[in-house]
């Protein structure tokens, strides 16, 4: 009895260990997060600070607008500032139209890092500050509201977007704004791209993501950055996504409170807490995901989840044995007993190996590290395009290429027909207007005979590039792993080259294409696709590096060693419900019956004339059956079209056995040379049936997935 | 056969048959009302807001009901008149057994069959944007309040262009209280209010010529200011936006000045003269020309249904607020006031303005603003859009006691106990 408390008590050490390491990560979150909110509220103060002098200076008439007037001038400041401080990309003073002619343009001298010397500045000609709309709200809001920072835009000329944080300046010390029009606006802007920096580079844990909003909940630093271009905010990726921990983190925040909360992320599926807290005067916020920390490795999780099962059908089989010696203390009941518990045994190892296969799947690979964040894909841009300089290499053209996968079908065990959308933004410089389109990838998977199909489904020109999504049919051939049947995972993984795969041509995965871009949410597959048989796990983009050892004959060939090759794959695992109800349950089936056929060959004079088995009747009875596997084992056989044997395949290897040793035993009996084959009527390989077979299904089991 | 095995096999298809028709059995239909004008001065803006009230509820049955119940709406008609809109909503509540309403376009209205609905436990969908200053438990806010959209707005005008600003609106509780609100906020501006005209809602006892007549003074009024208004805020309510408009254009000095106006929508710039195209703004949380997939789907089905009828955000939140509320009562499990308005409480649905989200704490829709600018085709062009939505904050700047005080005092004294001018 004692045993049997074993497990359970294992169980609630587990559990209390996990609440322990729980509630110290939620400390250790909270801590991070609040050291973390603290070093950008500092990193924040300096800008402000940085603009504070500034506007000092120009109230104090220090600064000068042009060497005219003498003294440093604000081009010179300008310069002093982006020498100091990297992050600061633009610095600049717009002054407010006289009070006797308010409808004039206000004068504006805004100088933007770069350039030679940074001698060039944006003045009224190219920024009108007449008219409200996002590029001119910094000078507004600041005589409106005072200093602060304003939301994250993208100005006029510029990829980037920027964080501008503005003050008004009036002619006395402090502004009065409710009645004093201020006469200057001085304001400075932020790269975000270095700011991302900033915000990666605070210690909040290895695995942690972090976003920076604002108090209204405008994204301004998040993983993709493109959100934070297309003006994304944390409401529409809470609301859209369905999520009701960001949702609250979001209405939080705007209520200026702090929050942490412990759930299951919806868009990976794995446990998390999530943190939100206020970034001190600066009307932002550092929203951050913590992982929950992951023991192990999936194997050792899978290690831990067996030991556990283990402990307790060990536990079951001595209770087993007990309440068999209790019950049935004379010899043949407590030989049966102890079959049958042997037997519950092994079935049990069986099922306690296919649910830790099921629940602790390996991790999906993806056919490599999956690309998820906009700044890891630049970080990769910004490696190749040095890497590529370093191996004197033509400079790097990223191609940002996008798929959609609407249909994937098994044509065999080897051949996957796919059907969807593929679509590129090629820069209109590589783009002949006059010429017919055409694909500028190549699948080199595909099957270039008839079932290959590429057609223009759309083309559009916007922004200096031409977007063509063309839509495909392709039959991929590829090398599938089957030894785990009936609990295969597979990767389904489509290759996709430039069609100009000499040149130093690299597709990049179009992130902002997709709503999320996590494997667990499957960007780019088709939410309704069905896959007969199989359930999907995971999507996503990737790299291989690739060498090859030829140039095909190109002199030139850009492409020969290690060059990153864009794969969108999509994992899948087989449905488990399928085998086993067309393959493992007649296979039980069958061996219940050969037992029968055991169980019926007797010698006792009592049953013999009604139920006893001839040794021939036995044979016959055995082929019969081995007909009936054999014919199912090769059409599976035929279906995996694999060389090596697969797991399922073991049983069928064992039902051969049974069916040998049936028959043997028949024979060997019917001839009655073998005294203890024929104690108690054949007793011991009647007794030894299950727990063989049964015990030789578990050995497998455990063989192949501990 | 013997007698027991024909008994058992009688027995046997008997149950069959019972079965098959329990399983078969239609479940009661369910009524909601619909509570809107159909005639009178406010017909022309409340009936496309019933159409699209009703176009959702076909989409429901279409797709199989609410919790297996075909839906049926029944119509009660305000006729414009806050009486009317009290015993409309006691007839639909009392003898039509509706289990929710959908509903009323003025606040006065509102506020008028409030306690209807507090009497009998009922709840309403109220779509239009409103003051804000109120929170009942029976209503489920779905427009925007003051502070969502008439402070952003008004903020947006005075930045645009200048401080000076006139008011016209309509004599009842929501120009006021957004006249009220304009006010306060313009002091820390650096603005000044340079005119506040009110003309009454045509009912019984004001007839369309009073009304005109009253629009005119308030015109007038304005020719005379120094010199003209920076901006004119416009909270007018119904059919006499077209007189107003008609009048301030036809004036040399006012024929430029910008109008922003919160109660035009694309619905009653249709059936407006072509003055009302001239620098005139509207601030709502949804235009027609809003390009997302969800509203280009709703107007390939709406206009598919209704040919070129055109669409408004008090129609969108008609629409909306029956979606939301069969979304609601489907998570519920039961057409229960209380029970639909706690899963009603922070439900984010897709709505053809965006993602519509409903605050956790209080039953109201969280809004953006966005200003559009009239064009030629009597659509709205967006000129500025708010990045992220606002939460209601029906009592704005902290100031609840204080704006309670006058909202009294403005119903008795200016309103004689009731919500707006007779």
């Amino acid at each position: 009895m004692l045993a049997a408390l074993a497990p359970l008590w294992q169980m609630r050490s587990d559990r209390q260990e996990m609440e322990t390491r729980h509630a110290a990560a939620r400390v250790q979150a909270l801590q991070d997060v609040k050291a973390g909110a603290a070093e950008l509220a500092a990193r924040l103060q300096e800008l402000e600070e940085t603009l504070a002098a500034v506007a000092d200076d120009v109230r104090a008439g220090r600064l000068a607008s042009s060497e005219a007037e003498g003294g440093e001038t604000l081009q010179a400041r300008a310069a002093r500032v982006f020498e100091d401080d990297a992050a600061i990309v633009g610095l600049g003073v717009a002054w407010t139209p006289p009070a006797d002619d308010p409808d004039a343009r206000p004068r504006v001298r805004l100088w933007p890092r770069g350039g030679p010397a940074h001698g060039r500045a944006i003045t009224e000609e190219q920024l009108d500050l007449r008219t409200f709309q996002p590029e001119t709200a910094w000078y507004y809001l600041a005589r409106f509201d005072g200093p602060g920072w304003r939301p994250p835009h993208v100005p006029p000329g510029s990829p980037d977007p920027i964080l501008v944080f503005t003050a008004p300046v009036c002619p006395g010390v402090e502004c009065d704004l409710q009645s004093t029009e201020p006469a200057q606006v001085v304001t400075l802007a932020v790269s975000l791209q270095a700011l991302e920096g900033t915000v990666r580079g605070l210690s909040l844990g290895a695995q942690s993501e972090a976003l920076l909003v604002t108090s209204s909940g405008e994204l301004v630093v998040h993983p993709r950055m493109e959100l934070v271009r297309a003006r994304g905010t944390l409401h529409q990726l809470a609301w859209t996504a369905g999520d009701p921990v960001l949702g609250e983190a979001a209405v939080d925040i705007s209520q200026g409170l702090d929050g942490i909360h412990h759930r299951v992320d919806p868009a990976t599926g794995k446990g998390e807490h999530l943190v939100w807290r206020q970034v001190a005067d600066s009307s932002h916020a550092l929203v951050v995901h913590v992982p929950d920390e992951v023991l192990g490795t999936p194997q050792e999780a899978r290690s831990r989840l067996l030991a556990l099962l283990g402990q307790g059908i060990v536990s079951l089989f001595l209770i087993g044995l007990l309440i068999s010696a209790i019950v049935a203390p004379d010899g043949i009941r407590l030989a049966w007993g102890a079959a049958g518990s042997l037997s519950v045994t092994a079935l049990l190892t069986i099922a306690a190996f296919w649910y830790a296969a099921a629940s602790c799947p390996d991790p999906p690979n993806l056919a490599g590290e999956p690309i998820v964040a906009g700044s890891d894909l630049r970080a990769f841009e910004v490696n190749w395009a040095s890497g590529s300089k370093a191996r004197d290499m033509e400079p790097p053209r990223f191609v940002r290429t996008g798929i959609f996968v609407q249909s994937l079908e098994f044509e065999n065990a080897n051949n996957v027909t796919v059907t969807g959308m593929i679509w590129q933004h090629i820069d209109m410089a590589f783009v002949d207007p006059e010429a017919e389109p055409e694909p500028d990838f190549i699948l080199p998977e595909a099957d270039p005979g008839e079932e290959l199909v590429i057609e223009l489904a759309y083309q559009r020109e916007r922004e200096g590039a031409m977007l063509r999504g063309w839509r495909f049919r392709a039959l991929l051939r590829q090398d599938f792993d089957y030894l785990d049947y009936p609990f295969d995972r597979q990767d389904i993984w489509i290759r996709i080259l430039p069609k100009e795969f000499d040149r130093n041509v690299v597709l990049v995965p179009d992130l902002l294409a997709y709503d999320r871009t996590a494997p667990e949410a499957e960007p780019g597959v088709e939410s309704e696709l069905v896959l007969p048989g199989w359930d999907r796990d995971g999507a996503g983009f990737s790299y291989r590096n690739r060498a090859y050892d030829t140039d095909f004959g190109i002199e030139d060939y850009e492409g020969q060693g290690g060059f990153p090759e864009l794969i969108y794959s999509v994992r899948i695992s087989r449905a488990f419900l399928g085998p086993f109800v067309g393959k493992v349950i007649p296979l039980a089936v069958a061996a219940s019956m050969l037992f029968c056929m055991l169980l019926l060959g007797t010698r006792d004079e009592r049953y013999e004339g009604s139920f006893g088995f001839s040794a021939m009747e036995v044979v016959l009875g055995a082929a019969a059956l081995f007909f009936v596997v054999i014919f199912d084992h090769s059409a599976l056989r035929e279906d995996l079209a694999t060389t090596k044997p697969f797991y399922l395949e073991y049983f069928y290897f064992v039902m051969y056995l049974a069916l040998v040793g049936v028959c043997v035993n028949a024979i060997v009996f019917a001839m009655g040379h073998v005294p203890w084959l024929q104690n108690r009527d054949n007793l011991l390989p009647k007794l030894a049936f299950w727990p063989m077979y049964l015990g030789s299904m578990a050995a497998v089991t455990a063989a192949i997935f501990w | 056969m013997s007698a027991r095995r024909l008994l058992a096999a009688g027995l046997l298809a008997a149950l069959i048959l019972v079965t098959a028709l329990v399983l078969n059995r239609e479940k009661p239909v369910v009524t909601v009302g619909v509570l809107h004008s159909f005639q009178g001065e406010l017909a022309s803006s409340e009936g496309p807001v019933a159409l699209a009230t009703e176009f959702a509820i076909q989409e429901l049955n279409r797709a199989g009901g609410v919790l297996g119940h075909r839906i049926v709406a029944v119509r009660g008609d305000g006729a414009s008149d806050d009486g009317r809109f009290e015993s409309e909503a006691m007839r639909l509540l009392d003898e039509e057994d509706a289990v929710a309403l959908f509903g009323c376009w003025t606040s006065s209205s509102r506020r008028t069959v409030e306690p209807v609905l507090r009497e009998r436990d009922a709840l309403l969908y109220y779509p239009v944007f409103y003051e804000g200053l109120e929170q009942s438990p029976h209503i489920v806010y779905l427009g925007a309040s003051a502070a969502q959209r008439v402070g952003p707005a008004v903020k947006w005008a005075r930045m645009s262009f200048g401080g000076r600003m006139a008011l016209v609106g309509s004599d009842y509780v929501y120009p006021a209280a957004a006249n009220k609100l304009i006010g306060m906020l313009l002091e820390t501006w650096r603005g000044e209010v340079v005119s506040e005209a009110y003309v009454p809602l045509q009912s019984r006892s004001t007839s369309a010529e009073d009304v005109a007549a009253k629009l005119e003074d308030a015109v007038a009024a304005l020719v005379q200011l120094d010199s003209p208004p920076d901006v004119i805020i416009n909270t007018i309510n119904g059919d006499a936006n077209d007189v107003f408009f008609r009048a301030l254009r036809a004036e040399p000095t006012l024929a430029a000045v910008p109008v922003l106006s919160f109660a035009v929508d694309e619905a009653m710039l249709s059936g407006m003269h072509e003055s009302a195209r001239q620098e005139h703004y509207g601030a709502w949380s949804y235009f027609a020309s809003l390009a997302i997939p969800a509203n280009e789907r709703f107007l390939r089905a709406w206009h598919q249904a209704h040919g070129n009828q055109p669409v408004s955000e008090p129609m969108v939140n008609g629409y909306t607020a029956v979606h939301l509320w069969a979304t609601a009562v489907e998570a519920a499990g039961s057409f229960e006031r209380e029970k639909v308005l706690e899963q009603t409480k922070g439900l984010s649905i897709d709505s053809p303005a965006g993602t519509e989200y409903i605050d956790a704490e209080h039953a109201h829709a969280w809004r953006n603003l966005r200003i559009g600018k009239v064009n030629k085709d009597r659509q709205f062009d967006i000129v500025w859009a708010d990045p992220a939505p606002r939460p209601p904050d029906v009592w704005p700047g902290d100031q609840r006691e204080r704006l309670e005080a006058w909202l009294a005092e403005l119903r008795e004294q200016r309103y004689g106990g009731g919500w707006g001018a007779l």
